[in-house]
């Protein structure tokens, strides 16, 4: 599994829940957690990841990652060319370190035969998920708002 | 106690029995941190409970040492500070990276941090690393510098 | 099975969150001063509310409105008829916000945000929105559009609230010039442009602080 390969010195920090990496079609390419994590969210949050980061390509900066701290935990995104990662944590673990991995291990990860022989095991589908049908009433007026 | 060298998060203090704090002409914030004192919360707790800063918080504990009103409770850990040779070995590697500015950027970073080589803690080495690379403009020579510290940075953390 | 308790100890959001993300058959009975509601949950949604003279979501909005009660949950109650089609989520995050909205005061001016913020240190911007997204302070550079950030933000909150949270204390995008900080403040979105220079813990405290001390 590649998070166990090439992440492995993240599910080493103390704190860390989860991490997660999709494809760009928001297909699951690995997941680990610790025991206790609910796998359940990891289903539900990435579709709003994959939204965040579609409507942030027409922002005329390069936000390519997103941190929100709540009073259980942090929630760390970064999004890449072909991919999504996400990883959960406690609210006492450095997101300073996280990204220092991420820096340099996720360039080997994406770079791996591996990871390469994956994406092209399973066609990609096509994922529109700024349609109307994944959006609610007041995502759809948001995004109106920002067209005209 | 009256004289404090360095103050760390993981640091416990109690009011000395001692003292009055009345005759110390405290500040606001500052009576509010004696409140505090416990013998049981840590610097960082007080601070994070008041929403200080480390540098303020670091300047009111070390104006309660001044007026003898602390005593210590835990004495830190030699381990929790970064050794010197650590700030060497980042030293040669950012040199050979960007060349003698290497030196100032270093410095800057801890200045910007109101950190010293000395007694440096081991858990703020990842936002110090952050900063020192930031620091660096070309995303190339970022990318090269983070693969060559990390087997470095990693025996400290990990 | 039957779980009672108080609102006090447990707040009907959170009670929301956990019978749909457990993609719960419940019935949750509110009972306040101000009369008693009726939750249905089924396949992780809210699908009938009632507290009267409302159904639906109007139901739903009344009983998060409510500050003390008593809650009644009961496993495997059908619901009687579904009047609710929009997700669990999106509900629950625009009632709270129509409420934020309407208790707030205007004892503080929202015009004194960005001055107070501007003249801090790491601090390249500041500007604040409504819900909607119109800007009621500070001033947007060329490169922000404010609705775009403001369904950002809508959307990093509807996934806090996958984290059994409809609150987060702030959030963050980043690209390789700074930081853009998003910071919830008396019904309104405090969004702070910082460099890369700021370490982030103290540079939140520090924000936290200013608005604070504007009452």
């Amino acid at each position: 599994m590649i998070i166990s390969e090439f992440l492995k010195d993240l599910t080493r920090i103390e704190g860390i829940q989860a991490i997660a990496i999709y494809r760009s079609d928001n297909s699951p390419l690995d997941i680990w957690t610790d025991s206790k994590f609910n796998k359940q969210i990891l289903e539900q949050v990435s579709v709003h990841y994959f939204q965040i980061f579609s409507v942030l390509e027409s922002s005329l900066r390069d936000f390519h990652e997103t941190v929100i701290t709540y009073g259980k935990g942090k929630i760390f995104s970064r999004v890449f060319p072909d991919s999504l990662l996400i990883i959960i944590t406690h609210p006492n673990v450095e997101i300073s370190l996280i990204r220092f991995i991420i820096n340099v291990k996720m360039t080997e990860l994406l770079n791996s035969r591996q990871f390469q022989k994956i994406l092209k095991k399973v066609p990609k589908k096509k994922m529109q998920f700024l349609d109307n049908k994944y959006l609610d009433e007041q995502e759809i007026k948001y995004l109106k708002s920002v067209k005209t | 106690m009256t004289e404090l060298k360095k103050v760390e998060e993981n640091m416990v203090f109690q009011l000395n029995q001692n003292q009055t704090p009345e005759e110390a002409n405290l500040m606001h914030l500052e009576w509010a941190v004696v409140s505090q004192l416990d013998g049981q919360k840590t610097v960082r707790q007080i601070a994070d409970s008041l929403s200080l800063n480390t540098k303020e918080i670091e300047e009111i504990f070390k104006k309660l040492a001044a007026a003898d009103l602390l005593v210590v409770v835990n004495k830190s850990d030699e381990s929790h500070y970064l050794p010197q040779e650590f700030f060497k070995t980042l030293n040669h590697e950012m040199t050979l990276l960007l060349g003698p500015v290497a030196t100032i950027i270093l410095e800057d970073v801890l200045e910007m941090m109101h950190q010293h080589r000395e007694g440096f803690e081991r858990n703020l080495l990842p936002v110090f690393i952050e900063l020192l690379i930031n620091q660096i403009d070309d995303q190339v020579k970022q990318v090269e510098f983070q693969k060559r510290i990390y087997p470095i940075v990693k025996s400290y953390i990990f | 099975m039957v779980l009672v308790g108080n609102l006090k100890d447990l707040r009907l959001a959170n009670i929301i969150q956990l019978n749909c993300m457990e993609r719960n058959i419940a019935k949750v009975t509110v009972s306040s001063h101000e009369g008693t509601g009726f939750l249905y949950f089924a396949e992780g949604q809210i699908v009938h509310a009632e507290f009267s003279p409302y159904i639906g979501e109007k139901a739903v909005y009344e009983m998060l409105s409510l500050h003390d009660g008593q809650f009644k949950v009961e496993a495997g109650v059908q619901a009687p008829a579904h009047t609710i089609k929009r997700p669990w989520n999106s509900v629950v995050l625009d009632s709270l916000r129509e409420l934020d909205e309407k208790t707030q005061q205007s004892a503080y001016s929202p015009k004194k945000i960005s001055a107070t913020l501007s003249t801090q240190k790491g601090i390249k911007n500041v500007f604040v929105l409504n819900y909607e997204g119109d800007l009621i302070d500070g001033n947007l550079t060329e490169n922000i559009n404010p609705h775009l950030f403001t369904f950002i933000w809508y959307k990093l909150k509807k996934v806090s609230t996958l984290f059994y949270t409809d609150n987060f204390s702030y959030a963050y995008l980043k690209d390789y010039w700074g930081y853009l900080f998003i910071i919830e403040f008396r019904a309104s979105l405090v969004f702070v442009e910082a460099d890369l220079n700021i370490i982030v813990d103290n540079f939140v405290k520090m924000i936290e602080k200013n608005l604070k001390s504007l009452g």
